[in-house]
């Protein structure tokens, strides 16, 4: 937990997350910075998740307003920095609250917080559960095993990201491809080829790979779909999905390596 | 409120209610008084039928989370989570809207939870919704769509999809302009106008209630970042609304 309390009043900002599945995964620890803020600043895509937000502190509001149809996300967590941190120079305790993990996919978490501390405020990320945790629980998938990489889908392509195939690659927003705008009735997918072309030229088009959403309710189910990667066109993809992409064989152990740490292969 | 709602807020809020729904979900939901179906929505997971119980609302769909389905639909996000305003069942609404078989709670619950299933027409997205939308009601390539054999059990009127909206729509008194000018072309496919967020209220928005020409006046310029008030899906339009402009940095 951080060490900063919340007596202190000259100002400070928490950016709490609400997991996945809002209802389970809200840390205790989140609870509390949403209880005891001057202000609670939230954009969750959750209506329940937004309701007991409303519940443990009356004093919020909801920055889902600053999204507006085909306008850039980047000018919307923009207007978002600029309002927390407006509540923030006022000197009130501001709790910032977003969807899944506050640091993972969340720009205004980060420009807030940097901007926050260069101003001389205290501000703070609080850990939450990500879909990256759902996917690993799901899916029985221990990163630590083969190793895993993540990337967002649209800068895996436009940076030509290079990963090994030996490893799970896991990419997130796979449904926006290249969407940097924001729209209420969801993204065309027509880049979806693109992601497809440029993983076949390391995998084959019979590689079973893996959409992944994870469940938002108590009794929710997660969606695993298992496809050959030629097959992931014609799949049902959502702003939810992630594709994760097992391994294509396996690596071989580096035995000079091995010798060098002092360690016998098995 | 209802009980599904004040029962899945409590779950949320009190982390010990939250271990006893854990240890045995069936006998805390039932002491929790739901009803057999509210407890069947809980149980089948799906967050569009949850949140249109509770809410009437309809998934959001960007930051995370929406039904593949519900994207291709195509419907607004504005419109899902707000569904008709509450307000509309104590205005001067036509004689004959209830009789026309519009559910009691429609303006409530939202859409039917069916159309997240719904086949939709494959033309639904290329096309949008047809110039004559606002003069005639839905496109009349619903009248052809297979629309799913559940659409009737939802409580739409049978002549929703041949007639639209409901056809004193169609001779109300709307403004002169309407027909000239339209809603602006991203009305139908994504909402209200953008416009809307820009332009201030008219003069007789509080005095009147929704005035005649409600489909052309503007939304509070601070609508944006206000957000939806919380009572909006039960209650309607914003209380704040018949006030006066809300306040300046809400």
């Amino acid at each position: 937990m951080t060490s900063v309390s919340h007596s202190a009043r000259s100002g400070c900002l928490f950016v709490v997350g609400t997991g996945i599945n809002s209802l389970f995964h809200l840390t205790p620890e989140a609870r509390a910075r949403i209880e005891l803020a001057d202000i609670v600043l939230h954009a969750v895509p959750d209506p329940v998740a937004e309701a007991v937000i409303r519940n443990l502190n009356p004093r919020n509001e909801s920055l889902r307003g600053f999204y507006g149809e085909n306008k850039l996300r980047t000018d919307t967590y923009r207007e978002m920095t600029q309002y927390t941190l407006a509540a923030v120079r006022g000197g009130r305790v501001v709790c910032m609250v977003f969807y899944g993990h506050p640091a993972v996919f969340v720009m205004s978490s980060h420009d807030a917080v940097q901007r926050a501390r260069a101003e001389g405020y205290q501000a703070f990320i609080i850990p939450a559960v990500s879909a990256a945790d759902c996917l690993f629980a799901d899916l029985c998938i221990d990163p630590g095993e083969v190793g895993c990489q993540t990337f967002e889908a649209t800068d895996f392509l436009l940076f030509n990201r290079r990963h090994d195939s030996r490893s799970y690659l896991v990419l997130f927003q796979v449904g926006g491809i290249g969407e940097l705008g924001y729209s209420s009735t969801g993204y065309r997918q027509h880049h979806l080829h693109l992601l497809v072309e440029t993983l076949l030229l390391e995998y084959s088009p019979q590689h079973m790979i893996i959409v992944y959403e994870a469940p938002t309710t108590p009794f929710g189910k997660p969606r695993i779909a298992h496809m050959p990667l030629g097959n992931l066109r014609g799949s049902n993809l959502s702003a939810a999905s992630t594709l994760c992409v097992p391994p294509q064989g396996r690596a071989e152990m580096n035995y000079r390596m091995a010798q060098r740490l002092g360690l016998r292969p098995l | 409120m209802n009980d599904l709602g004040r029962f899945l807020i409590d779950l949320g809020s009190h982390p010990e209610r939250l271990s006893e729904f854990i240890k045995d979900p069936n006998a805390i939901m039932t002491a929790a008084g739901l009803s057999n179906a509210e407890q069947a929505i809980l149980r089948t997971g799906d967050p569009a039928l949850i949140n249109q119980a509770v809410f009437g609302l309809m998934p959001f769909n960007d930051i995370s989370g929406a039904r593949a389905d519900w994207n291709r639909t195509g419907l607004p996000a504005d419109w899902n989570r707000a569904g008709l305003p509450a307000d509309w069942n104590r205005a001067a609404l036509p004689a004959d809207w209830n009789r026309a078989g519009l559910p009691a709670d429609w303006n409530r619950a939202g859409l039917p939870a069916d159309w997240n299933r719904a086949a939709l027409p494959a033309d639904w997205n290329r096309a949008g919704l047809p110039a004559d939308w606002n003069r005639a009601g839905l496109p009349a390539d619903w009248n052809r769509a297979a629309l799913p054999a559940d659409w009737n059990r939802a409580g739409l009127p049978a002549d929703w999809n041949r007639a639209g909206l409901p056809a004193d729509w169609n001779r109300a008194a709307l403004p002169a302009d309407w027909n000239r000018a339209g809603l602006p072309a991203d009305w139908n496919r994504a909402g209200l106008p953008a416009d809307w967020n820009r332009a201030a209220l008219p003069a007789d928005w509080n005095r009147a209630g929704l005035p005649a020409d409600w489909n052309r006046a503007a939304l509070p310029a601070d609508w944006n970042r206000a957000g939806l008030p919380a009572d909006w899906n039960r209650a309607g339009l914003p209380a704040d609304w018949n006030r006066a402009a809300a306040a300046p940095g809400k």
